[in-house]
């Protein structure tokens, strides 16, 4: 059989059939650009959100569940049950197994954003990503009783700079009567966007925490027992409990021992999770509804596939003619039935090569909007070995699809009964 | 990612979320359900394997016949003697291995096994403890492992790893019949 003329014929009928077989390419590339772009997306998510936090080996809080505390924790989502003492988080300090701490202390907000009481290792040690550091974009990291840090997000929606004064509030939620209008906070620096929930926080030291609950009863400040921020100044806070700690060991190899020692504390009821443990256990339960997502995105290239064989089907009525011609000019069957091969498959690679170009650009462009909407750090990538399979499975299957017009075709042509002239 | 857009998600997650064991409180007992943790780092493998016994033993009251003792004794001889994760190339060694079981007593191939701090309070339940110090020579981050548990143990339905070591933290769970897995965030 001559290829070259197979290849050549191919062409031929494909420009003549332009019109409809182009929709059906566009059709095809459409599915195909779903396919990948959920794939594409379901691989960057997962990454995104694995990347959260990294350089922490566990996270201590009071007793709770788990993923409870990798929510209030990581994700500010939900709230904590219980405080761990300051003195149990000084015990730890001395600790030889552990090598840093950051304490965290939760429970006020700043416009339904948290704000969290940390100290310096908070931009010392907290690390996201594959282990990179916080930045300050702006400023500096807090230094007085009454300075505060803002998140990206946080300083963008409001358009914070530098040396601003906010007044925080107390609990949690969005709108609160409840503002500590006594002691408004300085904005001494603006951390880098991380596009995580580092970026939707505010950050103030313990000592500030305490400063401005200082009067505070029942939540509510009682008139005339509140500080000042220059009464404030000068004076010494310790806090009596913090929410959750996050620690860094001296060995990882430690780590589940210091898990098991710390689950077992008798001093009060503590839990201590692996931060990556806790991430991928909440991404499989999660993993359900994305699995449901791929399947139905491949039901919907399975039915563009289908469609294809419909038109090639359809197209085939009319060809009658056309193979007559090509069958009285020699053409064997077997040349006629690869003419559909060739153009499926044909069809099929140029729907995957216009879905790759139509994806890179949708990514390049809705790049920065998912960054700024969800906090999703998406990346233009070269694609994983799983999603080349799922490109080269859109050629197969047309292919394999092709093959029911091309066998129909090749058993009518024979009983043309012109002969196999053609055939070599 | 942004914890507003994910909260009506995840929320429900917390009701679902399990309670961490505490000082006072027992270790969970789940038949079918076994835990087992890898600390890696370089070579070295430190693992620790926790397991009612039914799942290994097929009981859990104290051994009394001479069936049940050398059921006892050929388990915990294969805990020891066995690697519980392995790479491909079958080429990890066991450094040091222990076995913490209840009923071990005088009835146990080896002189290390510890009896449970359980016993006696509830003899309802049993578990089985396993620590091993593992050096794997070809190990690496990309390394697919294997685990004999699932094969070993007919009773054992669902093998929860998790894993830590210097590109991360993560977890996944070998269903019956599953056997190999790939350490991955």
């Amino acid at each position: 059989m001559n290829t070259r003329l197979a290849l050549s014929l191919a062409a031929a009928s494909l420009w003549h059939r332009r019109r409809v077989l182009s929709l059906v390419c566009l059709t095809l590339t459409l599915s195909v650009t779903l396919l990948l772009g959920i794939q594409y997306l379901r691989t960057e998510v997962k990454q995104s959100f694995t990347s959260t936090i990294s350089g922490t080996d566990v996270i201590i809080g009071a007793r709770s569940g788990q993923l409870n505390l990798l929510l209030y924790t990581v994700f500010h989502l939900g709230d904590p049950t219980n405080n761990i003492r300051w003195s149990t988080f000084q015990q730890l300090k001395q600790d030889q197994r552990i090598d840093w701490l950051i304490p965290i202390s939760l429970g006020d907000s700043y416009q339904g954003y948290r704000v969290i009481g940390t100290d310096d290792a908070f931009l010392e040690h907290f690390q996201f990503g594959r282990g990179q550091a916080l930045q300050l974009a702006q400023g500096r990291w807090f230094e007085g009783v009454f300075d505060v840090v803002l998140g990206a997000n946080v300083a963008d929606e409001f358009n914070h700079r530098v040396d601003d004064r906010i007044v925080l509030s107390h609990g949690g939620g969005r709108t609160s009567f409840s503002n500590h209008d006594d002691t408004p906070f300085r904005v001494a620096g603006i951390l880098g966007s991380t596009g995580t929930p580092v970026d939707q926080a505010v950050y103030i030291s313990l000592a500030g925490m305490e400063a401005m609950h200082v009067g505070w009863q029942s939540g509510v400040a009682v008139p005339g027992r509140t500080l000042t921020p220059e009464q404030a100044e000068g004076r010494e806070f310790t806090p009596t409990a913090i929410t959750a700690a996050f620690a860094g060991l001296e060995r990882q190899i430690l780590t589940f021992q210091v898990q098991r020692a710390l689950n077992q504390y008798t001093g009060e009821p503590l839990t201590a999770i692996l931060p990556g443990v806790a991430l991928s256990e909440l991404w499989r339960l999660m993993s359900q509804f994305e699995r449901a997502l791929l399947g139905i995105t491949g039901f919907v290239v399975i039915i563009s596939l289908l469609g294809l064989a419909a038109v090639l089907l359809t197209l085939q009525a009319q060809r009658a003619h056309e193979i007559a011609v090509l069958r009285a000019t020699g053409a064997s069957p077997g040349l006629v039935a690869l003419l559909y091969v060739i153009e499926a498959v044909f069809l099929a690679i140029v729907a995957c090569g216009l879905a790759l170009m139509l994806g890179a650009v949708a990514v390049s462009a809705l790049t920065p909007w998912l960054q700024a909407a969800y906090g999703l750090q998406v990346q233009l990538r070269p694609l994983t070995t799983m999603e080349w399979g799922l490109l080269v499975s859109v050629p197969v299957a047309a292919l394999l699809v092709a093959l029911i017009p091309a066998f129909r075709t090749w058993w009518q042509s024979r009983s043309l009964g012109l002969g196999d002239t053609a055939e070599s | 990612m942004h914890a507003a857009k994910l909260r009506p998600l995840l929320l429900p997650l917390l009701i679902a979320s399990p309670i961490a064991v505490s000082a006072e409180n027992p270790t969970a007992h789940q038949h079918g359900h076994a835990e087992l943790q890898l600390a890696l780092s370089g070579q070295t493998v430190e693992l620790y394997a926790l397991s009612p016994a039914y799942n290994l033993l097929g009981f859990e009251h104290e051994p009394r016949t001479s069936e049940e003792h050398q059921v006892v004794d050929t388990t915990i001889a294969w805990l020891h003697e066995t690697p519980l994760i392995n790479t491909l190339g079958l080429n990890c060694t066991i450094q040091a291995s222990e076995v913490r079981y209840a009923f071990a007593g005088d009835h146990s191939h080896h002189g290390s096994e510890h009896e449970s701090e359980n016993k006696g309070k509830h003899e309802s339940h049993t578990d089985i403890e396993i620590s091993q110090t593992l050096t794997c020579p070809d190990l690496d981050a990309a390394s697919l492992l294997s685990s004999p548990m699932g094969s070993r143990f007919s009773a054992l339905e669902h093998l929860e790893i998790a894993w830590t070591g210097p590109d991360g933290q993560g977890s996944l769970r070998l269903e019956r019949g599953e056997t190999s897995f790939q350490l991955g965030r």
